[in-house]
């Protein structure tokens, strides 16, 4: 399965995720704006990485209160997820 | 009122802007790059495992624990692994050293990324509304976003356009409002962001190649092209009887408030109101740049003509 996944967060410095999710692992993971070197970081760490465990790990960092780039990250691979599983 | 002013307005046709500038062909590959990348499948790879391949390994250490990575060749993000996994099998094992670790790899799966070709047919599957064939899609991708890419063009250019039209402008510049000027944009640096000395070698002296005197300079010559645009900006409105709305009139003296500390009264009281409409009309000046320069642009695809924007 290959899904090609753009999101677009709110409240946060990124103004949109892009990435893959190919049979349950992320690839190609981009930031658009947001803090560069960390976004950069976050996405090598995240290339191959397993959706759901990457989701778990990510979901709730705060930065700006309890949001922050990860934790919408890790929300658009659980929509993403489940976009797969109903299809 | 400003001693400085111009002489004789430029023409913008003598911006001489390169055709390939404004005649922009899209690819394919940007066209169709969302079509693409929501339309890939993966199959399984039966032959040696090539760049662009999925595999799936468990790879087990010396210490005994087992991690499994999910790798696309040629990504070079698992660079030892993937040199390791090149020309690989599903169910193959392999021994490879990494860090002075012997380590056993076991690929579990290797999967091929299958990209749907692009034909009317594949495209009129997709039932998107409206577009039966490449054609229509490309079309509804120009209308959509032809705006976007000119506004991006633009933006590149634009600085190498200012310094051009600056060349052009026969102005009559008084220097101590010129002087003034720079010493104000000096004073907006220092108030934003602190040291403006500094600020003047991070941006132009970062090769250590340069003093800060001469930093300055460059940084004057910068101002000065922006005070011409500003005296163009606003004989141009002057012209085209553009005056500010109550809006952009609130907003320059927030901003000249932000910037100087002085209140909006204050600006008013004391004649400052030309000076703190300055960005207006610099806003003003690129804004007819941009017009021009959209007035150029065409846009044209496989199977489409050049169309204006």
């Amino acid at each position: 399965m290959f899904k090609h996944v753009e999101y677009t967060p709110e409240g946060v410095c990124t103004e949109k995720i892009s990435f893959d999710i190919v049979d349950g692992y992320v690839h190609h993971v981009h930031f658009t704006g947001g803090c560069s070197g960390n976004t950069k970081g976050v996405a090598i760490l995240a290339e191959g990485q397993n959706a759901q465990d990457l989701a778990r790990r990510l979901k709730g960092i705060p930065c700006r209160g309890a949001n922050s780039c990860p934790h919408h990250f890790a929300l658009a691979i659980e929509q993403a997820l489940q976009e797969c599983a109903e299809e | 009122m400003s001693l400085s002013h111009v002489n004789r307005m430029p023409d913008l046709t003598a911006l001489d802007i390169p055709p390939k500038q404004y005649m922009i062909t899209l690819s394919d590959d940007t066209i169709f790059y969302n079509v693409l990348n929501n339309n890939r499948q993966l199959a399984v790879q039966n032959d040696a495992a090539v760049n662009g391949d999925y595999v799936l390994v468990e790879v087990t250490g010396k210490s005994g624990i087992t991690k499994t990575i999910h790798i696309e060749l040629g990504r070079k993000h698992f660079l030892d692994y993937e040199k390791a996994l090149l020309g690989c099998m599903a169910g193959q094992v392999l021994k490879a050293t990494f860090c002075g670790e012997e380590t056993t790899i076991h690929v579990q799966t290797v999967k091929k990324v299958i990209e749907m070709p692009l034909t009317d047919d594949n495209i009129a599957a997709l039932h998107m509304p409206g577009i039966e064939t490449l054609v229509d899609y490309r079309q509804q991708y120009i209308r959509e976003h032809g705006d976007e890419k000119a506004e991006q063009i633009f933006h590149a250019i634009q600085g190498k356009l200012l310094r051009k039209l600056a060349a052009l402008m026969e102005i009559s510049l008084d220097e101590d409002e010129l002087n003034d000027f720079h010493r104000q944009q000096r004073a907006m640096i220092q108030s934003v962001s602190g040291d403006v000395d500094q600020r003047l070698m991070d941006a132009y002296g970062s090769k250590g190649d340069k003093t800060l005197e001469e930093c300055d300079r460059i940084f004057f010559e910068e101002n000065k092209r922006t005070f011409m645009i500003y005296l163009w900006g606003k004989a141009l409105a002057e012209q085209n009887g553009r005056q500010m709305t109550d809006t952009e009139h609130k907003q320059v003296l927030e901003y000249y408030s932000l910037i100087h500390g002085r209140t909006e009264e204050e600006i008013v009281a004391d004649g400052l109101m030309e000076e703190a409409a300055r960005p207006f009309y610099i806003q003003y000046g690129i804004g007819e740049v941009k017009k021009y320069y959209k007035s150029l642009v065409s846009f044209s695809a496989s199977g489409i003509r050049a169309q204006a924007l």
